[in-house]
């Protein structure tokens, strides 16, 4: 079998405020094949952004520090890379889209500017060469009358076409992997469901990897090939999205599931889960989801579960993966 | 563009239409220049001749009639104390005021840039809180008495200066322009730093990170242009609080420049001086003003297509 793309092994990463060391990324491991699309699923603060950012090496360092683990990208360990060697890969094999694109654009430059700048930064002298490509890109993202649009400021772009030209900036030089951090959570449902589609093109066209962050369980489902749900800084739950979702082996995978709306029938009640968040800087003993698991046993409160896979190609940590696998069976 | 400035100098001499009224009836209110100018013995015969010569036996609204009528010809009249055109007598301090303010200004923009600067790349170091610190104090101090105690330290106590005085030695100038800059400095290093720090943090200076291209590239091609507009605006700012600064500065240092004419033509109710004094610093300063909006137009161009 060949290596994966991109493999995240057992990924710390703390941030210090004051006196505590918030744990915000706690030993998590995913791998992301070449072509396929991985959403990585959780709650806020699950640590998904984090690690999307650690990929990336854009943590503010301090007060993040990576304090465990490895991220080894196209066969290398990205991070013992030194700052040039990583920004030479930057745009070129890894790129970003992150979620709020009014601010992710330089307001004082035309848009084509900026999407040229990637090609000009990474090696293209003619200045025309690279605006045309740039206008090529646009024409590519669905931009109309990309000539003219170039020459425009990102205040005159409307959201869903200023998350396009972040996209066309994040594939100009055909990364083999996308990092997408909630690229549709700021725009209405219209152009999210347009956004996400031009995203699957161009991976399904280029064979580009996608690693879309997410909170949105429909988007998971709908785009991605396998998904990995986080839960307080490590990845609880992987597998294939259509059976994970169906038949979840982990309590908070199912949680998950009985909280959205989609999966209750038109006027019966949510069914949130119980209690708050983990407190990333005092997690629990054992499982970190056991003071709001429904399913909790003594064995959950004593020790954390090791990964196990427990059916071809889905891994779980949960000492009870094996009842919570019957509870949507039954 | 052409339509943007012009709408600006229009706004400038309406502005300009105001400021003169208002100075020429201000002026007047503070009594009658005969008294002060003319010996305290002198007879009515004399102050009659004096007011007639000078056209202020007529009513005030005649007077500013032919005021007007004046300067609109370039003519701001004479001043009632050395008989000499007031606008030569303005023209000629200006030369003095400009550099002070200019070299003033120069070094404010340099050392707050650099000063704020590094305390925005590391905030919350030790660098930083020094900065802040120090730098409050700077701007907090009140300008006459650093300048008082700064004669009594290095002209009176360690006689390194001399107390006042104009003149092309370096030492003429130094104790002015210390005492000039330190407000505006003060002020400056905050708005530097904190625009630079909230321009570092921001998102398109993470995109440009991401974009692979270098540090410098990342400062000065992405971070600086967008940190200046802020600092642009305050700097204008002061610029303009330094004019107070310097009829204070420059009457304490005996430099004879537009403040100093200033504040001795006000105390001899010498109105033409004051109204020609007041008028020019107003045009220099409407003028910079819409320089500065020019630059915002160049730099910004959210501002160009509202």
């Amino acid at each position: 079998m060949t290596e994966p793309l991109l493999t995240v092994r057992d990924l710390k990463v703390e941030f210090q405020t004051g006196l505590e060391t918030v744990h915000a990324v706690n030993g998590a491991s995913l791998t992301v094949e070449a072509g396929e699309i991985v959403a990585v699923l959780g709650e806020s603060g699950s640590g998904k952004s984090v690690t999307a950012a650690a990929i990336m090496r854009i943590l503010p360092i301090p007060p993040a520090r990576i304090a465990g683990g490895e991220i080894i990208f196209q066969g290398r360990n990205i991070l013992t890379l030194s700052p040039s060697e990583w920004k030479q890969m930057l745009a070129r094999d890894v790129a970003l889209v992150l979620q709020d694109a009014l601010s992710a654009l330089n307001p004082v430059y035309p848009v084509g500017w900026q999407i040229a700048e990637v090609f000009r930064v990474h090696g293209e002298r003619s200045r025309k060469v690279a605006n045309a490509k740039a206008v090529e890109l646009l024409k590519r993202v669905g931009i109309p009358d990309p000539e003219r649009r170039a020459k425009e400021y990102p205040h005159q772009f409307s959201g869903g076409m200023r998350q396009r030209v972040m996209i066309a900036m994040a594939v100009a030089l055909r990364p083999r992997l996308l990092i997408a951090d909630e690229p549709t959570t700021a725009l209405d449902v219209t152009v999210q469901a347009d956004i996400m589609d031009m995203i699957t093109q161009i991976s399904w066209e280029e064979g580009m990897s996608v690693l879309l962050v997410t909170h949105d369980l429909g988007v998971a489902l709908r785009y991605a090939q396998r998904v990995c749900v986080m839960y307080a800084g490590r990845v609880v739950e992987a597998g294939p999205v259509r059976e994970v979702l169906s038949r979840p082996a982990h309590p908070y995978t199912l949680a998950l599931l009985q909280s959205a709306p989609q999966a209750r029938a038109e006027g019966e009640r949510l069914n949130p889960i119980s209690g708050s968040p983990p407190d990333l800087a005092h997690l629990p003993p054992g499982c970190p989801f056991h003071p709001r698991c429904r399913y909790a046993a003594d064995v959950c409160r004593a020790s954390r579960p090791a990964e196990t896979n427990i059916l071809p190609g889905r891994r779980v940590e949960c000492h009870r993966a094996m009842e919570v696998l019957d509870v949507v069976a039954a | 563009m052409l339509r943007y400035i012009g709408k600006r100098a229009l706004q400038s001499a309406v502005g300009l239409s105001v400021l003169i009224i208002a100075v020429f009836f201000l002026a007047r209110l503070t009594g009658d220049p005969a008294k002060l100018l003319l010996p305290i013995n002198a007879d009515q015969a004399l102050i009659d001749e004096f007011r007639a010569r000078e056209g202020l036996d007529r009513p005030v609204i005649e007077q500013f009639g032919v005021y007007v009528w004046n300067v609109m010809h370039g003519d701001f009249g004479t001043s009632l104390r050395r008989h000499r055109p007031a606008l030569d007598m303005v023209l000629e301090a200006y030369p003095v005021t400009l550099q002070l303010a200019f070299t003033a200004m120069a070094l404010v923009l340099v050392s707050a840039s650099l000063v704020g600067s590094v305390a925005a790349y590391r905030p919350g170091s030790a660098v930083d809180r020094t900065v802040t610190v120090s730098s409050l104090i700077s701007a907090s101090v009140p300008d006459f008495w650093v300048a008082i105690s700064a004669i009594l330290l290095f002209a009176v106590t360690l006689q390194w200066l001399p107390t006042s005085g104009y003149g092309s030695d370096i030492r003429f100038w130094l104790l002015p322009l210390g005492v000039l800059v330190l407000r505006p400095f003060g002020m400056l290093v905050q708005v530097v730093r904190a625009s630079m720090i909230a321009t570092l943090s921001s998102a398109f200076v993470r995109t440009a990170r991401i974009k692979g291209m270098s540090e410098g590239r990342i400062i000065y091609v992405h971070a600086l242009r967008n940190a200046l507009l802020p600092i642009i605006t305050v700097a204008a700012d002061q610029t303009v609080g330094m004019i107070n600064g310097l009829v204070i500065i420059e009457t304490i240092f005996g430099f004879p420049g537009i403040g100093k004419l200033m504040i001795d033509a006000v105390m001899a109710r010498d109105f033409p001086v004051v109204q020609a004094s007041i008028l020019v610093t107003a045009i220099a300063i409407f003028t910079l003003f819409i320089l500065v909006d020019l630059a915002y137009v160049a730099l910004d161009p959210r501002i160009r297509h509202r």
